[in-house]
């Protein structure tokens, strides 16, 4: 009952990683030249699933966001997928999360809206 | 689409614009590292959408799902910003600069290494941080009572997860990285077994669910524990009370969806450990007895598979990483603070409500005069 400060970091949280998941689906859709939207998604969710990261809250984030149970594993290969040949598979992995990410922060806004 | 977009766009900055009117720069000291985070943040929210209306790759059909969701966020900002940030600039009274005061003593009174939130009345239900714009929303005229107060050492407490982690809280971070750790392994355990068994679905979905649920879970009852380390008993006997007034059942589950915060029980089992921890067993069982008649009195009885939602030995051992966590970043307990320190005002209001509840009304209205506007003792009330 007491405290959003989860859903308000979450929802945060949430709109960055969504925001950085859209601009490396632009970038690839698009052939732009500078990558550097997908090396930095994909530095992120490397971040994300090291074991000695101290970026608790994003962590969290990315299991909450997995709606799919996952798991840390398949987003540390997926990182490193990114930046290598990518396939039609890994432009469809990029849409599931950007729309996991997006289902999520419209429940995050409901709470927060509710809750609060 | 590219209609829509070339009009609703450059409506939503104007928007951005206009609230970014609305931060005046005579806002006293107090407000001014929110009112530069709602500046900058509106300013970032106009050049994304600048972005969005006027990169040439925005044009192609097929990153138009990507424009409409990054619009969406930027919409989504914009609301948080309009009813939190700047509703909170906009209203700026000699009470809501009390209760800021009030949150600074406590902040120091505890060693608390975060700045301050700005306290602002707004809330429409219940205390809450937003940990974004380090906001703590109270309700409107909370300031006029006690029993509640307790709350606010909780929300200040999830001010400790909110990233980049301050060197000073590393150890509250990676406590609660143990305790997130041990829960999720036990999920883990859990799936497999019932895997191996081929154990009831209706199991293996309940696991699955109080997995997504275990991150949101663990942040609360770490931040239950930080206000049970520097509140005191007057912490269990305010989530009693809140329990008492606002909670369905305090054996509640998630059913489909998951939910950010555990059930009364858990967190009360919790907390009882807590004030065991700080040897304070006689206050615990006085909190355990009332927590007992409460349930009995409603009525309310945990299903069966309420246990393995809550397992007990993982909250038990959430006690102990959480108190090595506060105290090796010097979270100072409620028993180290001085003998008029607002935790043991918050103190001896609940001890004077269990000792005459009839007169706690009359008593309670004098004495909160004497904490929030003087900030002396209750004896003097």
């Amino acid at each position: 009952m007491s405290g959003t400060g989860i859903d308000s970091m979450f929802f945060s949280d949430v709109a960055r990683l969504a925001e950085q998941v859209d601009q490396a689906l632009v970038t690839i859709k698009s052939n732009s030249e500078d990558e550097s939207p997908v090396s930095t998604l994909a530095d992120r969710l490397t971040r994300l699933t090291q074991d000695d990261t101290d970026s608790v809250a994003l962590r969290l984030l990315l299991i909450l966001a997995d709606r799919e149970c996952r798991g840390v594993a398949f987003w540390s290969q997926f990182a490193q997928q990114l930046i290598g040949p990518r396939t039609v598979e890994t432009i469809g992995i990029l849409e599931s999360l950007a729309q996991s990410l997006e289902h999520e922060q419209a429940q995050l806004e409901q709470r927060l809206r509710t809750v609060s | 689409m590219q209609a829509y977009f070339a009009g609703a766009i450059p409506q939503l900055i104007s928007r951005a614009e206009a609230l970014e009117l609305k931060i005046r720069s005579d806002l006293p000291a107090d407000y001014l590292a929110l009112a530069a985070l709602s500046r900058d943040t509106l300013i970032e929210i106009r050049h994304r959408l600048d972005t969005l209306l006027t990169d040439p790759r925005y044009t192609d059909p097929n990153i138009q799902a990507e424009r409409l969701r990054s619009f969406r966020r930027c919409r989504k900002m914009l609301t948080q910003m309009e009813s939190r940030g700047i509703a909170t600039l906009d209203r700026v009274k000699v009470e809501d600069r009390e209760l800021n005061a009030f949150v600074r003593r406590i902040v120091g009174e505890i060693n608390h290494p975060p700045l301050p939130p700005v306290v602002s009345p707004l809330s429409q239900m219940y205390f809450s941080l937003d940990t974004a714009l380090n906001i703590l929303f109270v309700p409107l005229v909370e300031n006029r009572f006690l029993l509640h107060l307790p709350d606010v050492y909780h929300e200040l407490a999830h001010q400790c997860f909110v990233e980049p982690i301050s060197p000073r809280l590393r150890p509250v971070a990676q406590a609660l990285q143990t305790s997130l750790s041990a829960w999720l392994e036990h999920c883990y355990d859990e799936r497999q077994r019932l895997k191996r068994s081929r154990g009831p679905r209706a199991r293996q979905t309940n696991i699955e669910l109080s997995q997504r649920c275990v991150p949101g879970w663990v942040v609360e009852l770490h931040c239950d524990l930080f206000a049970v380390l520097t509140a005191g008993p007057a912490y269990a006997w305010s989530h009693l009370h809140l329990s008492a007034l606002h909670s369905d059942s305090p054996y509640a589950l998630p059913l489909r969806e998951a939910t950010t915060h555990p059930s009364d029980e858990a967190r009360m089992r919790v907390i009882l450990g807590g004030l065991r921890a700080l040897q304070l067993d006689g206050e615990a069982m006085d909190v355990e007895r009332r927590w007992e008649e409460l349930k009995s009195a409603g009525g309310f009885v945990a299903a069966p598979e309420y246990p393995a939602f809550y397992p007990a030995t993982v909250l038990d051992e959430i006690v102990g990483t959480a108190f090595a966590g506060f105290q090796a970043a010097g979270i100072r307990s409620y028993r180290d603070t001085p003998t008029n320190s607002v935790a043991r005002v918050l103190n001896q209001a609940w001890m004077r409500f269990w000792s005459a509840p009839a007169d706690f009304v009359d008593w309670e209205q004098r004495a909160v005069q004497s904490l929030l506007r003087s900030g002396g003792m209750l004896d003097d009330a």
